[in-house]
């Protein structure tokens, strides 16, 4: 009994337990949710090998494989599921809650997949499970933008099977292991990651999306897509020298659009994307302590943000709005979120004694042992952003700034204990960080709290925040606005639209007045022969278009006879 | 009560400037107490990342009010059309 626990991949049972517990009533059913995730998790005590392998039609299916790299994503996919349920304690309907649980369910057996097909079933999975939870929105734009998420994740799987395939003919296996951009097929495989770890340009589905689904499914949904896709990246091109461009990019450009961003719950969306691109660039180094800080950042980062995600979303339950043109002066209703939200910023900001520092700094380190000048400026560029956007602007404008008359009470318990842990999490993390590094994938001697790594960080921090109040003293700081700011989805809403449309109308008209000359030409042909039997040179010897064709077959006929006697 | 909020709001903001003030003034002179941490040889410069963050900090503003120049629309621009 205890085996088939713990021989099923991790996450399969969330899958298959999430539809019949939609039909158990209201407070019972986060009882049950909790359960089935501590089952979940129980198959990860199993520890390291290839548990459960199968054969279907000569490929081999890893369907639980466990090792050194899974078990920190795994183990954080759990927490962050358990947190969702807590989070979202006060909403009677089930939707949310069980596409939620089959959401993560899926990603967490997607992370055990040893084998490319299960990993696109799962990639899949992922995908459809988690449509819904934009979709519970009800509102019209967040059917649309559901729509646009559905379609730019299937594709993701498309480009991950065509690739899939085309290893399996160079390599005769679907093992999923590490890759080289060396053939079409890694490189399907890359773009399939690419997308869903929101590469530059790649990125619009993220920050559409994920800001129009409800209260509890933006947080369920920060949590788990793009991580996966950062363990995908992790596991299939560690030390691929393109991600550290890309994710050069990936961190600085969100923060331009983060600044001028008026939906918070978006601004967020912007930030999630410039913490991947850390992740990707210390991916693309490659070394064991990148790996270690790209894991460990990921870890630290998916309950940081959810925590942003949760405040945000608590404001948002209460308020009514998440517009930070119309928010402000909130601390005084909503203390509690107020301080976790601080306790989020804090950690994202990478603080000493938060999460977040002791993430980072693996990352930073790796690229100044490896002499990668460039890149460690541009990053250290972008904490300071991260700190400008997400640590200071997100709470400054949500909870201070100036005063949004509101009259709102605090958020619900259910909220306020999810918030708590998290909260507690990131402090637990930042403070310990030993006991956090050691479940990370390679054994590494590393402490970030030398005096010196502190004070650098600190002036970073404090000088940033200096910037902010400077410019905020001097009026130079823009002004939140109600607006929509242009991204990458612009390409497929409105420029391919704008070209598309009238190209596809340009073709429909040269076709139909083809169709329509061909049409007039046939006539005439009929028309013609119609003419030759109605007054035919020799008087009216044949009726009709039939006996006329059968002449003209018969003719065909003895013309091929006499060329094939011939 | 609402104006409660606006003027403790100016008192915190006072008040958390002249802090900030006094944090980075003990940063800048920590620096010539202690080896401060450098990754880069650029970072060994003095007040390195203290002025690499603020000057960065107003750079990304200053982009981000230029972005708005270029990409910002009306707020229900996806939804006409």
């Amino acid at each position: 009994m205890a085996d088939l626990f713990t021989n099923i991949p991790p996450g399969l049972i969330m899958v298959l337990l999430a539809m019949p517990i939609a039909f158990v009533p209201h407070h019972y059913r986060q009882f049950c949710l909790l359960s089935v995730i501590a089952i979940s998790a129980f198959s990860m005590t199993v520890g390291s090998g290839v548990h459960w392998e199968i054969e279907v039609s000569g490929f081999n299916l890893i369907l639980n494989r466990a090792d050194h790299l899974t078990l920190p994503f795994s183990i954080v996919f759990h927490i962050a599921a358990a947190l969702n349920v807590i989070y979202g304690w006060h909403e009677p309907k089930s939707l949310e809650h069980c596409s939620g649980l089959a959401y993560a369910g899926a990603a967490i057996a997607a992370v055990h997949a040893g084998d490319l097909f299960s990993l696109f079933i799962w990639w899949e999975l992922t995908a459809v499970t988690s449509v819904f939870l934009i979709l519970a929105s009800g509102s019209i734009q967040s059917k649309h933008s559901a729509m646009r998420y559905l379609i730019i994740q299937v594709l993701s799987g498309m480009f991950l099977l065509s690739g899939a395939a085309l290893l399996f003919q160079d390599n005769g296996s679907l093992a999923f292991e590490r890759m080289s951009l060396d053939s079409v097929g890694a490189w399907l495989v890359f773009i399939a990651f690419g997308i869903k770890a929101a590469f530059p340009l790649l990125n619009g589905w993220l920050q559409d999306s994920y800001p129009e689904s409800t209260v509890i499914g933006t947080v369920v949904l920060s949590a788990f897509t793009t991580k996966l896709a950062i363990y995908a990246l992790a596991r299939g091109f560690p030390g691929t020298d393109i991600l550290i461009v890309i994710g050069c990019i990936m961190t600085m450009f969100p923060v331009f659009f983060a600044v001028i961003e008026n939906d918070m719950r978006r601004v967020l969306s912007f930030s999630l994307n410039n913490q991947l691109g850390f992740m990707v660039v210390a991916i693309g180094v490659g070394t064991e302590l990148a790996i270690n800080g790209a894991v460990a950042h990921a870890f630290a980062h998916i309950i940081y943000k959810g925590l942003l995600f949760m405040s945000m979303g608590a404001v948002l339950y209460r308020v009514g709005t998440i517009k930070a043109s119309e928010l402000g002066g909130l601390y005084k209703m909503m203390p509690l979120t107020c301080i976790f939200c601080i306790i989020g910023a804090m950690s994202i900001s990478a603080f000493p004694l938060f999460s977040g520092f002791a993430a980072k700094s693996l990352i930073m380190s790796s690229l100044g042992y490896e002499g990668l000048t460039f890149a460690y400026l541009i990053l250290l560029a972008a904490s300071a952003g991260v700190l400008h956007h997400s640590g200071i602007k997100i709470p400054y404008f949500a909870f201070f700034g100036h005063d949004g008359r509101h009259q709102v009470k605090e958020a619900p318990l259910g909220m306020l204990v999810a918030m708590g842990m998290a909260g507690a999490l990131c402090i637990l993390i930042g403070v310990l960080p030993s006991l956090f590094y050691s479940i990370l994938p390679y054994n590494i001697d590393y402490n970030p709290y030398d005096a010196g790594h502190v004070l650098a960080q600190s002036q970073l921090l404090i000088f940033s925040i200096l910037a902010f109040a400077f410019l905020m003293t001097f009026k130079i700081y823009p002004p939140e606005l109600k607006s929509t700011v242009l991204n990458s989805d612009w390409f497929y809403r409105r420029l391919a639209p704008a070209i598309g449309l009238p190209l596809l109308r340009g073709i429909m008209l040269v076709w139909g007045s083809f169709l329509c000359q061909l049409r007039g030409f046939i006539n005439a042909i009929w028309d013609a022969l119609d003419r030759i039997m109605h007054s035919p040179l020799t008087g009216p010897t044949v009726s009709g278009r039939a006996v006329l064709i059968q002449a003209g077959l018969l003719a065909l006929l003895l013309l091929i006879g006499y060329v094939a006697a011939g | 009560m609402k104006d409660d909020i606006s003027t403790n709001l100016k008192i915190m903001g006072a008040k958390s400037k002249l802090v900030l003030i006094i944090l980075s003034l003990i940063l800048l002179i920590l620096e010539f107490v202690f080896h401060r941490h450098a990754e880069v040889e650029l970072e060994t410069l003095v007040f390195f990342p203290a002025l690499y963050a603020f000057v960065v900090c107003i750079a990304i503003v200053l982009g981000g009010i230029v972005l708005r120049k270029l990409i910002m629309r009306k707020e229900d621009y996806y939804n006409n059309g």
